[in-house]
């Protein structure tokens, strides 16, 4: 059975609160995601290598990367050559990743320059740090983004609001946005493609919004297109359930061709590059075995695993148990298309012999996935909800644990748990190399970086009050791996960069109280007008409540 | 309700407009520009220059503690950093230091968080070091088995930019980074009086660090067991103004 439109849910009675409104969400989350940013703007090589395409494009031109030299010994394989860079055309180096994070870090770049010029800043570290602005900023589109999705869900102002700040600060997308990885910026595209599909479909937004489905599915595309690949199957699941698996055939064909529309520029541009580097439109410079994990191993690490399962990391997505059966009772196609996307990301990325992606924080691979196990969540605070006054202390509680784990995640560096479970180890014997195939500590409870970094957390407040280098990490002598990452990464220090000591000596200590002043001034500017909105103090008589009441169920 | 609503609205206003103001004149102020990073860099240690921003102090399980004029580095790791605007024919860094306990010291020049060039003062001996194309790279200036515990040296670097001039710079203003010359560099160690103990230009490998990436100046100690001592510490252009003539 096809669902029947909704009447389309309004954001303001008018279109100036509406884009105040819209401003605010975006001010406060940018500002907050800016304060909380990490001081450790250095150390992601991913991240370098994608800086590196950026000004090689804004510098020259080009895309490859000028003045690599790529040699390996004879006796290497292939296997193990560095994956994120290859060689390609006339002997020049590549990057294996796509052009969507360095597009996207191209304006930050540019302002890099002129800032560090301005201020008499050394211009490698500024233009750095502006660069990684990159993580920030989308992590703040992506959350905009998901508080229209909750609006046009029918929560109502208040409960999107709080929803979203749930999402903003309870669920990995925090730690995800500072890590300047580019996981946030296809979790944006794929929320996009989503947002704009469900507009055309269920509220009655017009053809365009599902071109702009298309471009959301694009732009993930040309950042990372397995992602992309999964999105598209998962909304074409939606726009085969929305309009009736075996009616109107006519309208499935229509819907596909006008995603294609969006699609289009994004795969041709995809196809391009791919021949640009390595001389045909499906080449990827890739030339280690990718596949071959046990798809129910992986899977069951990216899930459960007390290392690195994404129930541990974000532990609101267990109060899906409450609250998925309620949206599936509401937006059945939206459910099945989400729990789709889930499933697809974590079988996918259980079958890939690295699926932990690491070293990083948590499984960065499927935290694509948040915000479509997150949306659903919005049902709890539905009337019929909050009358049941357990699932309401159970709610709070997992809220709360799940906002402390993101808190240990982004005001410690995650290197200082990386230092502890090299440490842990070395204490067991074993000599740590940094090879992906060999990290072996996703299944032991004793060292799991969450155990560690909550751990941090206590250890950097302990030793903040107490002034005392009670837990000073010191690395035995004659340790270069654990000698590296103290002098490497600032891990004894809080990860908040105007916090750490990184920033003084070349920045100037008044720059960053200015700094730190502007950005808390600007939290509480949209702070302050978003809490008036939530308790409804612009709303008018004639308005709509601000909690709206519990909408109905579609079809 | 009614009556009281006009009051919040207006309350949640003026707070938004007053935020606004705060957040536009931090802007405003951070918009004004540093003075820049400073030609030289002299630290006679009877400031607590390790506690005001001046050095980026980065320890673990060491400290830096200045009393009577004499900067005392003692226990694991340490780096102290200060940011540095080089001069554009030849910049030095140079420290008079003495060691009581051995164990691991280097002082230089580098480009932002990484020692380029070095010399290293430790229970081995003295050593110039540089980053090369084969890696980090040493040339042993003098070794000993018992190190000279107490003794006071003048430790130098010396840095020359193979393009000092603006018309040598246009020259090679087209050229790709990679057929750049690189730096000539140049240790020293002196004892207390200016007296020359050693010196090396190390060409083998050549350091390959490029001048204009250059902004910063070091010191720091590693692994555990430190105790060393510094009376003054200079980055800069060549002067006569500290260490008498050696720094010339």
């Amino acid at each position: 059975m096809p669902e029947a439109p909704l009447e389309p849910v309004r954001l303001a009675p008018t279109r100036p609160r509406a884009v105040l409104l819209f401003l605010a969400v975006f001010t406060f989350f940018f500002s907050a995601y800016m304060f909380t940013a990490s001081a450790d703007f250095f150390s992601t090589g991913d991240t370098t290598i994608r800086i590196e395409v950026a000004e090689n494009i804004l510098g020259r031109f080009s895309v490859d990367l000028h003045g690599w030299i790529l040699k390996y010994p004879h006796h290497v394989k292939k296997e193990y050559f560095d994956p994120r860079i290859s060689q390609g055309r006339d002997g020049k180096v590549f990057s294996t990743y796509l052009l969507g994070q360095p597009l996207m870090i191209m304006p930050f770049d540019l302002a890099g320059q002129q800032i560090a010029i301005h201020f008499r800043w050394p211009y490698g570290p500024t233009v750095l740090w502006f660069d990684r602005m990159v993580g920030p900023f989308t992590g703040a589109i992506e959350i905009t983004l998901f508080f229209l999705f909750a609006m046009r869900l029918g929560y109502g102002r208040r409960r999107a609001l709080l929803l979203t700040g749930i999402f903003g600060f309870a669920t990995s997308a925090w730690p995800d946005a500072e890590s300047v990885l580019e996981h946030t910026e296809v979790t944006f595209f794929l929320l996009l493609a989503f947002y704009a599909a469900f507009r055309a479909k269920q509220q009655r937004a017009g053809p365009a919004y599902l071109v702009l489905a298309g471009v959301g599915i694009g732009g993930a595309a040309i950042t990372r297109y397995q992602d992309a690949f999964l999105g598209g199957l998962a909304l074409g699941l939606y726009l085969l359930l929305v309009n009736g698996v075996a009616n109107r055939w006519r309208e499935q064909i229509r819907d596909a061709i006008l995603v294609g529309v969006g699609l289009a520029p994004f795969v041709a541009l995809d196809l391009w590059y791919n021949w640009y580097r390595f001389g045909s439109i499906f080449a990827s410079g890739h030339h280690e075995t990718v596949f071959g994990y046990a798809i129910w191993k992986g899977a069951a690490g990216l899930l459960i695993s007390p290392g690195k399962g994404l129930l541990w990391y974000s532990p609101v997505i267990f109060l899906l148990v409450f609250a998925a059966p309620k949206f599936y009772r509401r937006y059945s196609a939206l459910a099945i298309s989400f729990a789709a996307l889930a499933l697809s990301f974590f079988l996918l990325y259980g079958y890939v012999t690295y699926w932990h992606g690491d070293p990083t924080w948590g499984p960065r691979y499927v935290y694509s996935t948040l915000p479509f196990l997150t949306l659903p969540l919005g049902e709890l605070f539905l009337p019929s909800f909050r009358r049941l006054r357990t699932v309401w202390m159970i709610t709070l509680a997992v809220v709360g644990i799940s906002f402390a784990i993101q808190l240990s995640a982004v005001a410690v560096s995650p290197w200082r748990t990386w230092y502890r479970v090299i440490a842990y180890e070395e204490n067991q014997g074993s000599k740590w190399t940094w090879i992906a195939s060999r990290y072996r500590y996703f299944w032991n409870i004793h060292e799991s970086p969450l155990n560690f970094q909550i751990h941090g957390l206590y250890q950097l407040t302990y030793d903040g009050i107490i002034h005392s280098n009670k837990y000073e990490l010191v690395p035995p002598d004659e340790d270069p791996i654990l000698d590296g990452m103290t002098v490497d990464f600032a891990i004894n220090q809080w990860n908040f960069w105007w916090k750490s000591n990184e920033f003084d000596w070349w920045m100037g200590q008044r720059k960053i109280i200015e700094g730190v002043i502007m950005l808390v001034a600007l939290m509480l500017a949209s702070g302050t007008y978003l809490t008036a909105e939530a308790a409804g103090i612009f709303t008018e008589a004639s308005e709509e409540p601000v909690d709206v009441p519990e909408p109905a169920e579609a079809a | 309700m009614n009556v009281r609503k006009p009051f919040a609205q207006g309350l949640v206003i003026a707070l938004v407009a007053l935020f606004i103001g705060v957040a536009g004149t931090a802007a405003v102020l951070a918009y004004i520009p540093d003075p820049g990073s400073n030609p030289a860099v002299f630290d006679d240690f009877n400031w607590s220059s390790t506690a005001n921003g001046f050095w980026h102090v980065n320890a673990i399980g060491a400290t830096a503690i200045i009393k009577s004029g004499v900067l005392t580095l003692s226990g694991h790791s340490i780096e102290l950093d200060r940011r540095l605007q080089t001069d554009p024919r030849v910049t030095i860094a140079a420290a008079k230091v003495r060691g009581l306990q051995f164990r691991r010291f280097g002082l230089g020049l580098g480009v932002y968080h990484a020692g380029t060039v070095a010399l290293e003062f430790d229970n081995e001996g003295f050593k110039c070091g540089r980053g090369s194309d084969f890696g980090w790279r040493v040339d042993l200036m003098k070794s000993w088995t018992i190190p000279p515990a107490g003794q006071w040296f003048i430790l130098k670097v010396k840095v020359t930019n193979p393009y000092p001039t603006a018309k040598s710079r246009a020259k090679v203003a087209g050229l790709d980074a990679a057929k750049l010359k690189p730096v000539t560099v140049q240790c020293s160690v002196y004892d207390a009086n200016g007296k020359l103990i050693s010196t090396v230009t190390p060409t083998d490998p050549q350091p390959n660090a490029h001048y204009d990436a250059l902004d910063e100046a070091y010191m720091r100690t590693w692994d555990s067991g430190n105790l060393y001592q510094l009376d003054w510490f200079y980055a800069g252009p060549p002067t006569t103004s500290v260490g008498g003539s050696v720094l010339n």
